[in-house]
């Protein structure tokens, strides 16, 4: 069996912001690929880069301020990112569309829903008439599961809850089936509450037909959602795989940080386990592996290695990849800490 | 949206008031005797005094004050000392000249004003928004007797465009073509204004989360910028430009001078100095009641703006 190409090939990607005069790194060689109809995980905590990575895609990074310093991105036969404004702007909307973080700033207030809903359907399907129009909205609001889709048509966003706000953006991004969704922390300004109805809306909606990349720190949302996860650190990748390999047996100290720090039933009352430090300034990277200075492994072992080079992404085991050094040494840290 | 108007309507009767009593007790600390100028210096102490009494200038103030309310309550503006007519036809001839005047000079302010702020934010930093900066600041701070003289002189003296003094022979077409000097020299200092708050409020909305889903859309940048922010920039620039009415209006005065218009701007300055306090009573208090309706329609505006304002 040949595998098929995939939907979405990121290659290299490197982007740098301004800051006074010089330019800052903020992606360094980012890689990964996206299958037809799989749902991958980006997570990473912030500032790791997750967010810079699908914005760059989207060519929604400020102009003046950023640059593409190096790195493609193959959508469907052609790199987005060196593609003329207006050919972007056909694909934008529609066959990749994104679901941003807080539904409140994002929507635009003096615009009523069903209006920004119609518009994007009518950007991309010049032509319809009003009724065609307002019955697509129509069907699209009813989708993603909003009470009366006629009145939600003409309300405002100020008018709905954050649950129903983040379903009318997902609303948006639906409305031309695209066969990229790209969300962006879709539940984080929501409460806990409502956040798993909405991942629910957002799964059912989208359908069987496009891809999805779902950018988050919540562990608990990848392991529910997500066929394949990348993990970030520092604007690099350092460890992907499928999610049930990485879950079972993390190859990266700070994959397995990630894991241990959630919050976890069966311990209740007992205290979180942090990752220790906090993430790093991307102005002043620590040299070689940008973990070392937090990670366990480099404390037990001190290694030069992890000082002085960058780690390459390696096959880990399983259908993975992993940059770390080290990584041969966690198998019996890990029963050292199931022990402990 | 008609129990705002209501309200907003109730709410401008004390304003209204306030602007009477303005009107009538700054003209009391004017010195000089008003029947001494309208009998002129030959007249006896005895006329006078009789005049006085006649006109009920020797009661005391507060009777004064209500006789004068009661009457400005009734819309009864008085009688000019000079031409013996009433103020309030006094003020409608002139009336016309001044209105045409202050809307051109808004609508100059705001279709010059709002493109280049436009422009300038969305080329924020670049040479142009470097020009447009550097114009608005001509604008405010030129004052607008110096543009108008200067324009005068180019485009009616020189070029021979626009005739140089009144407004127009009557036609319609006549009385646009004696309007654009004017207009313009009036409108440059707020357009200059309107064009650095449309600079500002752009810049905050381009800067949104609202603006990036727009372009996630796929919308034109044309459409993200004139329609997705400049919608939400207009909330602040309406506000401006109405507060700024009260400003233009006092503009009227220097520029129905340099082009020798008609207006009401022109009545009230031979009023003052003529001391015809009556006519300037009645011109001021007019100009307070178009503020106080401008401000009116900027608060009704409101609401169609911007749907979070409940009506």
């Amino acid at each position: 069996m040949t595998t098929p190409a995939p939907l979405l090939s990121v290659r290299d990607l490197t982007v740098e912001f301004r800051r006074d005069r010089s330019w800052l790194r903020a992606l360094h060689g980012v890689s990964f690929d996206v299958f037809e109809g799989e749902t991958v995980g980006v997570v990473g905590e912030s500032g790791s880069g997750k967010s810079v990575t699908v914005q760059s895609l989207m060519g929604l990074l400020p102009a003046r301020s950023s640059r593409l310093a190096a790195g493609s991105a193959v959508f469907a036969g052609r790199d987005i990112l060196r593609l003329p404004r207006r050919e972007l702007r056909r694909i934008r909307g529609k066959d990749i569309a994104m679901v941003f973080q807080d539904p409140m700033s994002s929507l635009n207030p003096v615009f009523t829903v069903g209006y920004q809903i119609a518009e994007a359907i009518r950007e991309h399907n010049p032509g319809l008439s009003r009724e065609t129009l307002r019955e697509r909205t129509l069907a699209v609001l009813s989708r993603v599961e909003l009470p009366h889709p006629a009145q939600a048509f003409s309300t405002f966003p100020f008018q709905f809850s954050g649950g129903m706000r983040q379903r009318a953006m997902i609303a948006m991004a639906i409305a031309n089936a695209p066969r990229l969704l790209i969300a962006d922390e879709p539940t984080t300004a929501l409460d806990v509450t409502i956040q798993a109805q909405v991942m629910q809306v957002l799964q059912q909606a989208r359908g069987t037909g496009s891809a999805m990349l779902l950018i988050t720190h919540d562990m608990g949302l990848v392991a529910e959602a997500t066929d394949r996860v990348i993990v970030m650190y520092a604007g690099r990748v350092i460890e992907t795989g499928t999610t049930a390999e990485v879950f079972a047996a993390p190859r990266h100290p700070y994959t397995r940080g990630l894991l241990a720090s959630r919050p976890k039933l069966a311990a209740a009352g007992g205290r979180l386990t942090p990752i220790p430090g906090s993430p790093p300034n991307i102005a002043s990277l620590p040299g070689g592996c940008a973990f070392h200075p937090r990670c366990a492994l480099h404390e037990r072992h001190r290694d030069p290695i992890c000082v002085d080079t960058v780690p390459a992404l390696l096959p880990r085991e399983g259908a993975g990849l992993v940059a770390c050094h080290l990584t041969h040494l966690l198998g019996s840290a890990q029963r050292e800490m199931e022990t402990t | 949206m008609a129990r705002l108007a209501l309200k907003r309507l109730l709410a401008a009767i004390p304003t209204l008031f306030g602007a009477i009593v303005v009107v009538f007790f700054v003209v009391q600390l004017i010195p000089g005797d008003p029947v001494r100028v309208m009998l002129g210096e030959n007249a006896s102490a005895a006329e006078v005094e009789e005049v006085r009494t006649a006109l009920g200038l020797n009661d005391p103030l507060p009777v004064q004050f209500l006789r004068f309310a009661g009457r400005y309550a009734t819309g009864d503006l008085g009688v000019s000392i000079f031409s013996r007519q009433p103020v309030a036809g006094e003020i409608a001839q002139r009336l016309a000249p001044t209105v045409q005047l202050a809307l051109g000079g808004v609508l100059v302010a705001i279709v010059l004003g709002v493109p280049m702020g436009v422009l300038a934010a969305a080329r924020r930093g670049t040479l142009v928004d470097h020009l447009c900066l550097g114009a608005s600041t001509l604008g405010v701070t030129v004052p607008n007797f110096l543009i108008g003289i200067l324009l005068s002189f180019a485009f009616a003296s020189k070029l021979g465009w626009f005739p140089t003094l009144g407004a127009g022979t009557g036609g319609f077409w006549s009385t646009l073509n004696a309007l654009v000097l004017p207009s313009l020299t009036l409108g440059l200092a707020g357009m200059a204004l309107v064009a650095r708050m449309t600079r500002s409020a752009m810049i905050e909305a381009l800067g949104e989360d609202y603006v990036r889903t727009a372009n996630a859309k796929g919308l034109s940048q044309r459409r993200v910028v004139y329609w997705h922010a400049l919608r939400n920039a207009a909330i602040p620039i309406v506000t401006i430009v109405g507060l700024n009415f009260g400003h233009l209006l006092g503009g009227t005065v220097v520029v129905e001078l340099i082009f020798a218009r008609p207006g009401l701007g022109k009545l009230l300055l031979d009023a003052l100095l003529a001391r015809d306090y009556p006519v300037v009573q009645g011109v001021c208090f007019l100009i307070a009641v178009l503020f106080i309706l401008v401000n009116l329609i900027v608060d009704l505006l409101q609401p169609l703006l911007d749907p979070r304002v409940q009506p």
